[in-house]
């Protein structure tokens, strides 16, 4: 199995309001994901979790270190090879759905498809959305707007949403925070199933210790330092 | 920690979003301050220009149509206990011309005026007798020298030591109209002096009656050179020129003097004499006659005398033109040219008790010249006047009753008892010498030479007193004397008891309080405070937009803060106290620097007022003058004001639940049915009015009169139905049926997603574009057909004044030879003649209130069909109303915005024998050249003005050549009498250039406010970029970049400015297309496409500069948990 994420000597910190002292949120992490693997990263609020994540997904700029993801080495990209990398190499699920209420389900799913980067015609990007529609078990609700579906639906649509551009690595951060139980559940055996079944690279942060030991590897994040609990 | 602590940390904290709040308050007040001063500037301006114009004089006594001795000063001065300084005044009008006619100014105000004249100047010091220096600059004040102020300088345009001749008709002893009031043609004084020197305006240089900001033309001169010259034929009569016909009193420096203690001082002082009534001792019978200078006796004397307890009899005297003897062979002998008296036949003893009307009494020598026998017919022709001073030759026949002896020889100097002295008779040393204004059409014989050397006047007949006032009594009087019994009353008494009966208003001597009328004059119908507040109507409502978007944006952004409050268990009230108190403070904070910058806005706009806006002011200048209560009011009005839109906007968010003001993020759904079965109603609804617009246009038609009113309907048709398209554009986006497939599909959900907010902004741009553009098409234009006895111009060609009254019709054949006129000219066009009572100036060319408006006689049939009518017409002129009311006519916009009155209001004024009538408003004009003065019937001006005589005003008919040619004439010919004409359509553009400047300080002012506004769109846009920050992020992390997110924010955005220009230009270009493509000749000007040009530059830019701001940074990091 190749490498699909190669992190080494990762440090965030932020500038400390009291002192000249920064504040660091970890220090010199490595971490090495399989393609095709599922790694939960579990750890207390303000560990930095989401931290992290976000660095892979490119949402958050490391203070040092460095990150290959898909062979790509992540430090030096331009603004567009960083949007491109966001569209095309991950896909993110967040807390919130951060579903546009204004968009259909279906037309939500395909809002990443619209970024300029994806080749194809419009109806296989369609047809590909109704598939993943279908796969999370929302064909009957696409064209339905968030307004008017239940938190787990719009939770699954954003799954959908992520998947639209077929990325290398699924990156989910606390997905089922505001989910109940069997929405969560649901959720994680969603997340599970694709990533068992299409071989997609799961990388998700979460606090829950059902949730991550759904996963096939679990990391501990705690005080700075990430240590592989299994 | 307390409640004012956490106010002022939060308003420390958040300074910098203050910033743009204190900003707009502070353009507020400037606007609204500045406003506010800009009526305190001109109600300031005008009431030093009042000052000015009355110095220290607090009352005026004038005589309109006569004159008083001038030792009436003296005498009022006594009875002030020399207190006061009563100025006598010589008041006439004249025109000033340079002897070679290069300079001529007609119409200007003549004022002859001695020390105590300059003694009341708003300065003395300025005047020609003030310090050293100015009496050395007016060395030349005294009876040879003219002094002009300085609006006629300008006029002039002459230096000091030029000569100038002023002409001035001679006043008459009576009124012109009357019959024997001497010759036909006015006499005219010629004064040629030099030029001396400028009075400024504070030595009294604007002295003068009428509440108005354009300066008088006036020549002042020494009273006692114009007395010598004005009343030379007094001089030959009574041996005195010392007459006046105005008084000035007031007290030098401090002091005033009120109307009742000049009243009780007049009413004191003035002698019979004064009103011209003398007491004449008869020799040849033991009785007094009571004689006026105006040789008929008004009404109001006569019945006075009658009151007294007395025996009294009236006497008529007039001059026939023949008395003549019916023969059986209807030959006949006549006596030309002779006076005769009416008498009551039981007051005198030649004539029996049982006289009749038809009976007359010849004396011998008149027997002797017809060889009558008693029994006789006799026939008295004599001539009445008529219509415009029309002779009217009629005649009596009367049966010879008594012959009279031979009548006493006169003495040298001396005339008949029974005469009065007629001008032109009285003083004739023959008949040849008569100059009575009556032709001489019957021979004057030698015998009748030798009659006139031996009796003068002496009557040749007498018929009893009803029968002389049936044929010689006019509305001048009935009586030329009245007879009292000496032995009834001494001469003394009855001059002391006609004197106390008498008022000095029945004397025709009118009071009035000046300095009253002059503040009464400073409170402008036109209320510039007020009006500029109007005109900024656009920039106060953008700013207000502006602060209360601003202060709900900053709030928007503390809604957590507001929530935790609400959680921790603050009461709402308390919250709202907290985060309101904060916008008070700031709003009070602008409010100050506002006003504090409010005089620049004011010193700009009173410059705009003396350039280019000079048009709404008629060209009048103002100096900036702002008052503390302005400041106040307007720093008070603009907090409040600015403080009431920051407490609009944000009242619902304070209300609003904790749970909803904690939760962070957009979690709005769109929950919109049947969308598309709305955009299809909102665009069934937008073709309608569309439809509307279209059907609008198609049936009035561009080039119609109606054009202009016609299509800015039109255009408020089309801006409805735009915007209505615009919502269905907007409804059909919200739930479209077939997927996404391009990312402008997106921006135009988004657009939908806040279809409200969209509509509002679309429509607040497209509505102030359109009412700013098409404003435009209310304009007024000069009349395209001046001819059309409907328009403004009434079809008249000319309309014009003279200094000097003319008597005559000017059409007639009598007037044309008399002042040898061309009669061709007069073939296409004709001379309407209108008679003029001096007053304020009422129309919209004066921003004083026009205490007593001009007041013009006219006779309704010649003006029948002519103007056009609100309500009424010129027969509603011949209304007969009660007893002192008199109908009158007035225009439109004098009544409602000068006069301030409605139909059926009254005006008060005061005749010319003092009494009180009024004036009701009967009928009203419609946008036409007549502003500024009340129009009543000619008969009702006769008998309400009984002494002013002849025509000052001149309306010329026919069409703009012909027209032209006769004005010319006229003016050429009767140079003397300062005839000067404007064409009509100059007249009323004069009118509509000042609503024209008012529409163009709307429109510019509404422009700036526009261009300020666009300002809301910027934030509107940043409002919207907020509340989507997450959208934002999302897209973000979903792969977009943010450069493309700036770009569809932009685009999205920028639809709004397209849709607000292109709904608003479309509907203001129809709106103005009368004006733009069809017949309306004032087209607009080049500035409105600046206007769109600088709307679209503006609005582009504030969308650009807010999705700049707002997007300038990755918004990612919102969708951290942590």
């Amino acid at each position: 199995m190749s490498k699909i994420i190669e992190i080494s000597n990762l440090c965030k910190s932020f500038p400390s309001p009291d002192s000249e002292q920064p504040v660091d949120i970890f220090s010199n992490i490595d971490l090495i994901v399989e393609e095709g693997s599922s790694v939960a990263i579990v750890g207390p609020s303000g560990s930095g979790k989401s931290t992290l994540l976000n660095i892979i997904g490119l949402l958050d700029k490391p203070t040092a270190g460095k990150i290959i993801v898909d062979q790509r080495d992540l430090v030096c990209l331009s603004e567009k090879e960083v949007s491109e990398f966001r569209n095309q190499t991950v896909g993110f699920v967040f807390q919130s759905h951060h579903l546009l209420p204004s968009c259909t389900v279906l037309e939500n799913v395909l809002v990443p498809s619209l970024a300029g980067f994806s080749e194809g015609l419009v109806d296989q990007f369609t047809d590909r959305a109704n598939q993943l529609l279908t796969d999370v078990g929302l064909a009957h609700r696409k064209n339905h707007f968030p307004g008017q579906i239940s938190g787990g639906e719009r939770q699954r649509v954003a799954v959908a949403r992520s998947l639209i551009n077929q990325p290398s690595v699924l990156l989910a951060d606390e997905p089922t925070g505001a989910l109940d139980r069997k929405n969560s559940d649901q959720l994680i055996d969603l997340l599970k199933q694709l990533n068992e079944e299409k071989s997609l690279t799961l990388l998700m942060v979460t606090h829950s210790k059902n949730s991550a030991d759904q996963m096939k590897q679990s990391y501990q994040l705690d005080e700075g330092k990430l240590s592989r609990e299994r | 920690m307390t409640f004012w602590r956490i106010m002022r940390r939060n308003l420390f904290f958040f300074r910098r979003h203050n910033v743009g709040i204190i900003l707009a308050v502070a353009m507020c007040s400037l606007v609204l301050t500045g406003a506010l001063t800009i009526g305190d500037s001109v109600r300031s301006t005008l009431r030093n220009l009042a000052e000015q114009r009355i110095g220290n004089g607090d009352v005026a006594m004038l005589s309109p149509d006569g004159f008083f001795e001038e030792t009436l000063a003296t005498r009022i001065n006594q009875k002030l206990d020399n207190k006061a300084v009563v100025a006598p005044i010589v008041l006439s009008r004249g025109m000033i011309t340079s002897p070679d006619g290069s300079a001529r100014v007609p119409n200007v105000q003549v004022i002859g005026v001695d020390e105590r004249f300059w003694q009341l100047a708003p300065d003395f010091a300025h005047t020609p007798l003030g310090t050293w220096a100015m009496k050395k600059e007016f060395s030349g004040w005294g009876s040879t020298v003219f002094f002009i102020n300085d609006r006629l300088k300008k006029r002039l345009n002459k230096s000091v030591g030029d000569r100038l001749i002023l002409r001035m008709e001679e006043p008459s002893l009576f009124s012109r109209d009357a019959p024997l009031s001497g010759e036909r043609d006015n006499k005219f004084v010629t004064m040629n002096q030099e030029y001396g020197g400028v009075i400024p305006a504070s030595g009294f240089g604007n002295f003068g009656l009428q509440g108005n900001q354009r300066e008088p033309l006036s020549v002042f001169v020494s009273i006692e050179a114009l007395q010598k010259k004005l009343f030379r034929s007094l001089d030959e009569t009574s041996g005195n020129t010392k007459f006046a016909n105005f008084l000035l009193i007031g007290i030098k420096g401090d002091g005033k003097i009120d109307l009742d203690t000049a009243k009780s001082a007049i009413d004191g002082s003035w002698k019979l004499a004064d009103a011209g009534i003398e007491i004449k001792n008869l020799n040849e019978v033991s009785k007094w006659s009571i004689r006026t200078r105006q040789v008929f006796l008004s009404d109001g004397l006569v019945d006075q005398v009658k009151k007294l307890d007395v025996s009294s009899s009236g006497v008529l005297t007039y001059l026939v033109n023949s008395i003549e003897k019916k023969s059986d062979k209807n030959q006949t002998k006549l006596i030309p040219y002779s006076m005769m008296s009416a008498v009551e036949p039981s007051m005198v003893e030649f004539l029996d008790d049982d006289w009749k009307d038809n009976q007359i009494a010849l004396n011998q020598w008149a027997v002797n010249d017809l060889n009558l026998s008693i029994g006789d017919k006799v026939n008295v022709s004599y001539y009445t006047v008529g219509e415009r001073r029309k002779l009217v030759e009629s005649s009596r026949q009367f049966v010879l009753r008594e012959i009279l002896p031979m009548p006493i020889q006169i003495g040298a100097n001396s005339e008949s008892e029974w005469t009065p002295r007629f001008p032109g008779l009285s003083d004739a040393e023959s008949c040849g010498e008569w100059d009575t204004g009556i032709p001489i059409v019957h021979k004057v014989r030698d015998r009748d030479e030798d009659y006139w050397d031996k009796y003068r006047g002496t009557p040749k007949g007498f018929v009893s007193l009803k029968a002389g006032q049936e044929m010689w009594g006019n509305r001048w009087g009935s009586s030329t004397g009245m007879r009292v019994d000496k032995s009834d009353i001494s001469s003394e008494e009855l001059s002391i008891q006609l004197r106390e009966n008498l008022k000095a208003e029945d004397a025709g001597l009118i009071l009035r309080n000046l300095r009253s009328d002059a503040e009464k004059s400073v409170e402008s119908p036109v209320d510039f405070g007020q009006l500029f507040i109007g005109f900024s109507f656009f920039v106060i409502f953008a700013v207000l937009a502006i602060a209360g978007m601003l202060f709900n944006f900053q709030l928007e952004q503390r809604r957590e803060q507001i929530g935790l409050l609400r959680g921790l268990g603050w009461k709402p009230r308390k919250i709202k106290m907290l985060f309101w108190g904060e916008g008070l403070s700031v709003a009070i904070v602008g409010s100050l620097i506002g006003v504090f910058l409010a005089s620049i806005y004011g010193k700009v706009i009173i410059d705009l007022l003396s350039g280019g806006w000079s048009g709404a002011v008629t060209g009048a200048s103002f100096t900036y003058n702002a008052s503390l209560n302005s400041l106040v009011i307007g720093g008070l009005a603009s907090s409040f004001v600015c403080f009431m839109s920051m407490v609009w906007s944000t009242r619902k968010l304070i209300d609003q639940e904790p749970r909803e003001l904690l939760q962070s993020g957009n979690q709005e759904t769109n929950t919109e049915h049947n969308s598309s079965l709305r955009a299809k109603w909102y665009q069934l609804v937008g073709i309608f009015f569309i439809s509307g617009s279209i059907i609008l246009i198609w049936f009035v038609g561009i080039t119609s009169n109606k054009a202009s009113i016609a299509f800015f309907c039109a255009g408020g048709l089309l801006l409805i139905g735009g915007l209505f398209l615009f919502r269905a554009r907007l409804a059909r986006h919200v739930k479209s049926v077939s997927s996404i497939t391009k990312i402008s599909q997106l921006y135009y959900r988004n657009l939908a997603r806040r279809a409200g907010r969209g509509l509002v902004t679309v429509g607040s741009m497209a509505v102030g574009a359109f009412l700013v553009v098409s404003t435009g098409a209310f304009r007024k234009s000069p009349e395209s057909s001046p001819y059309d006895y409907k328009s403004g111009t009434g079809g008249f060609s000319f309309w014009g004044e003279s200094a000097s009254p003319i008597y005559d019709d000017l059409n007639d054949q009598q007037a044309i030879e008399l002042f040898d006129l061309n009669k061709s000219f007069f073939s296409k066009s004709k001379v309407i003649p209108l008679r003029v009572r001096e007053g304020d100036d009422a129309s919209c060319l004066n921003l004083n209130k026009a205490i007593r408006p001009r007041i013009y006689g006219v006779k309704p049939s010649e003006f029948s069909g002519r103007f056009d009518f609100v309500e009424g017409n010129w027969t509603s002129l011949n209304k007969k109303l009660e007893k002192n009311i008199v109908p009158g006519l007035v225009d439109q916009n004098t009544m409602m915005w000068a006069l301030k009155m409605g139909l059926g209001d009254r005006i008060q004024f005061t005749d010319s024998e003092g009494m009180i009538f009024e004036i009701e408003l009967v009928g009203t004009f419609k946008g036409s050249m007549l502003q500024g003065a009340l129009f009543i019937n000619e008969e009702d001006f006769h008998s309400k003005f009984k002494q002013q005589g002849g025509y000052r005003s001149f309306m010329i008919t026919g069409e703009l050549q012909d027209g032209l040619k006769l004005a010319n004439h006229l003016e050429n010919r009767m140079y003397q009498h300062g005839m000067e004409f404007t064409e009509t359509r100059e007249k009323l553009a004069e009118f509509q250039k000042v609503e024209n400047t008012y529409l163009s300080i709307f429109q510019g002012l509404g422009g700036f406010g526009m261009l300020i506004g666009t300002c809301v769109l910027g934030l509107v846009v940043a409002r919207n970029l907020l509340e989507r920050s997450q959208e934002t992020a999302i897209f973000e992390a979903l792969g977009y970049q943010l450069s493309n997110i700036r770009t569809s924010a932009f685009v999205e955005h920028i639809q709004l400015v397209f849709w607000g220009i292109l709904v608003g230009s479309f509907s203001a270009i129809l709106g103005v297309a009368p004006s733009l493509f069809g017949s309306d000749i004032n087209k607009p000007s080049v500035a409105f496409l600046w206007f769109f040009l600088a709307l679209i530059f503006l609005a582009i830019f504030w969308v650009y500069l807010a999705v700049f701001l707002t997007l300038r940074k990755t918004q990612v990091h919102v969708l951290n948990n942590e």
